[in-house]
């Protein structure tokens, strides 16, 4: 593994947060295979990472390099065979409502309208006050649905439905976004304009987010690094830090940085590490 | 506003064809009979519906009991065996779908019992347990218990994992996602398997009328087609009919409730 620009410390951290307390992540040696116990697939080989707070991480890489499976066992849906991965210096060992996980597809209960599908989080912990209502309200409206409270799922667009998981995971005030390829599943179109909306979410609230993806230019136009994952066995073999300044939207994506930065990652993927 | 017209135009076609297709069934069954000209052999319309009207009012000469007092029984025997039987195959079902054990234990019993129809197992029940409400009520048991597990168990397995995972990331207890999102999420499915339990009912319990009963819409069928008449017969189908499809009226009216996406749509 190899880290060619480190750190690139943690802009805009200062602007105060305002629904999250970010944390740090620590993956340390984990390692993780699937299959009969007779022949094991590594999935996952010794990998370690620190993600720092609030910093906005994505996980590059081809399928099968194992990036959902690491992004799983940070969520705590899944065990390392070894080693472990702490946030905040605590182990995680099953999921919780601290690391909210927004998959591809939003997932989202069909039999409960918008509102309900945020109120979600509050019921199941049995944390529902007098305020918890206004709360949710103003998630929807955070993630631009404050029309749309008494809806049903199957009524929003693609685009919404996903808005829609963020805001029902945010009301959690989430320590850490992992997201599993969400915008994978949307058009083009509205994929542009959900990237557009998470750098602003982020620019606002500066939650720590783990952002799995196998699409270049959505990395780095997110990310403030890039971990460039490789398959057989899936491993972290680079780490780019993408050095262009927020805050950050769509139309800069044709920009010479963007590109150069854009360049330097797919080069990396195709020598299968070694920059 | 030519989108509203379109819809108001879908929304107006399926009863509309729907009603004119019964419609047409009525005529083309009244020419019919109006060409065989035999009431014994096929009843006009008319016919049937002046023996409902008949024995609505009056009571059935042999029994001293109305239409309405038989079809009342036959629902009272169909609600005891369905409401039972939905419980049983529910808990069951739920049990299977948590456990691989319990569902290696009972899978052969239902994949066994599955082609065999209720009905063979009349002559033992009667021998068992007589004539009285018991064989009756086991009979419908024994129709829609299968059902009823096999509807839960496909219900809980078909629920998409990532519907649990979201609600344990969200802070939801194994507990609570289990009662809150696994079995609520596989509700539409378990009403859609009562939905084929009613009609499997029906078919059990106007067959064990037939056998040994003294009440009930299959008795009234029974012995209206001993004294040969065939309006009754015919107008004793009819309430059958217009029971079972308020049933599942019913319980369509409950699956639009509960799935407001409905069942075919996943979000």
């Amino acid at each position: 593994m190899t880290e060619s620009i480190i750190g690139a410390g943690n802009p805009g951290a200062s602007d105060g947060s305002v629904i999250t307390r970010p944390a740090r992540i620590a993956v340390q040696n984990v390692t993780k295979s699937y299959g009969s116990r007779r022949k094991p697939t590594l999935v996952l080989d010794t990998v370690n990472l620190e993600i720092a707070q609030g910093e906005f991480l994505c996980l590059l890489g081809p399928s099968g390099c194992g990036k959902s499976t690491l992004l799983n066992i940070i969520g705590g849906f899944l065990t390392p065979d070894s080693g472990s991965v702490t946030i905040d210096g605590r182990k995680v060992e099953r999921p919780g409502p601290d690391r909210c996980m927004i998959f591809q597809q939003p997932a989202l209960f069909g039999w409960l309208t918008a509102l309900d599908n945020v109120m979600f989080g509050p019921r199941a912990q049995h944390k529902v006050d007098a305020s918890t209502r206004d709360r949710a309200m103003s998630m929807l409206d955070t993630v631009g649905l404050a029309g749309t409270a008494n809806k049903y799922p199957h009524q929003l667009s693609g685009g919404m439905r996903q808005r829609l998981s963020i805001a029902r995971a945010l009301i959690n005030e989430p320590q850490v976004l992992l997201m599993d390829e969400p915008f994978g599943a949307l058009d083009a179109i509205t994929r542009g304009q959900m990237q557009e909306f998470l750098l602003n979410l982020w620019a606002e609230h500066h939650m720590t987010v783990v952002f799995v993806t196998h699409d270049v230019e959505e990395a780095t136009l997110l990310a403030d690094r890039v971990a460039v994952m490789a398959a057989n066995p899936g491993r972290i073999v680079h780490l780019d830090s993408v050095d262009v300044p927020r805050p950050r939207s769509y139309d800069l994506i044709d920009s010479p940085e963007y590109s150069r930065v854009r360049m330097q990652i797919r080069r990396t993927i195709e020598n299968g590490g070694h920059s | 506003m030519s989108a509203r017209t379109a819809r108001d135009r879908s929304w107006l076609r399926r009863p509309l064809v729907s009603t004119a297709s019964v419609a047409g069934g009525v005529v083309l069954w009244w020419i019919v009979a109006s060409i065989v000209r035999d009431p014994v052999v096929l009843p006009s319309p008319i016919d049937v519906l002046g023996a409902l009207v008949k024995y609505m009012s009056g009571p059935y000469p042999s029994q001293g009991v109305t239409l309405w007092q038989h079809a009342a029984a036959s629902l009272t025997r169909i609600a005891v065996g369905f409401g039972l039987g939905s419980i049983i195959g529910i808990a069951i079902g739920s049990l299977m779908a948590g456990s691989k054990a319990i569902r290696h234990i009972i899978d052969p019993f239902i994949e066994l019992s599955r082609p065999l129809p209720p009905l063979a197992f009349i002559p033992i029940l009667i021998v068992w347990f007589g004539i009285g409400e018991v064989p009756k009520v086991l009979l419908i048991l024994i129709g829609v218990v299968p059902v009823r597990i096999i509807a839960t168990v496909t219900g809980l397995d078909n629920v998409e994992p990532e519907l649990i995972h979201a609600s344990r990331s969200l802070g939801g207890s194994e507990r609570y996602t289990m009662m809150h999102v696994r079995v609520r999420a596989a509700l539409p499915s378990i009403v859609t398997g009562m939905r084929l339990a009613v009609g499997m009912s029906w078919t059990s319990i106007v067959a064990a009328e037939m056998i040994a009963a003294q009440s009930g819409l299959g008795y009234v069928i029974l012995q209206a087609g001993n004294y040969l008449d065939t309006s009754l017969i015919f107008a004793a189908i009819l309430v059958i009919g217009v029971l079972g499809l308020l049933m599942d009226g019913i319980l369509r009216l409950v699956l639009r409730f509960l799935d407001p996406a409905g069942a075919a749509r996943r979000v």
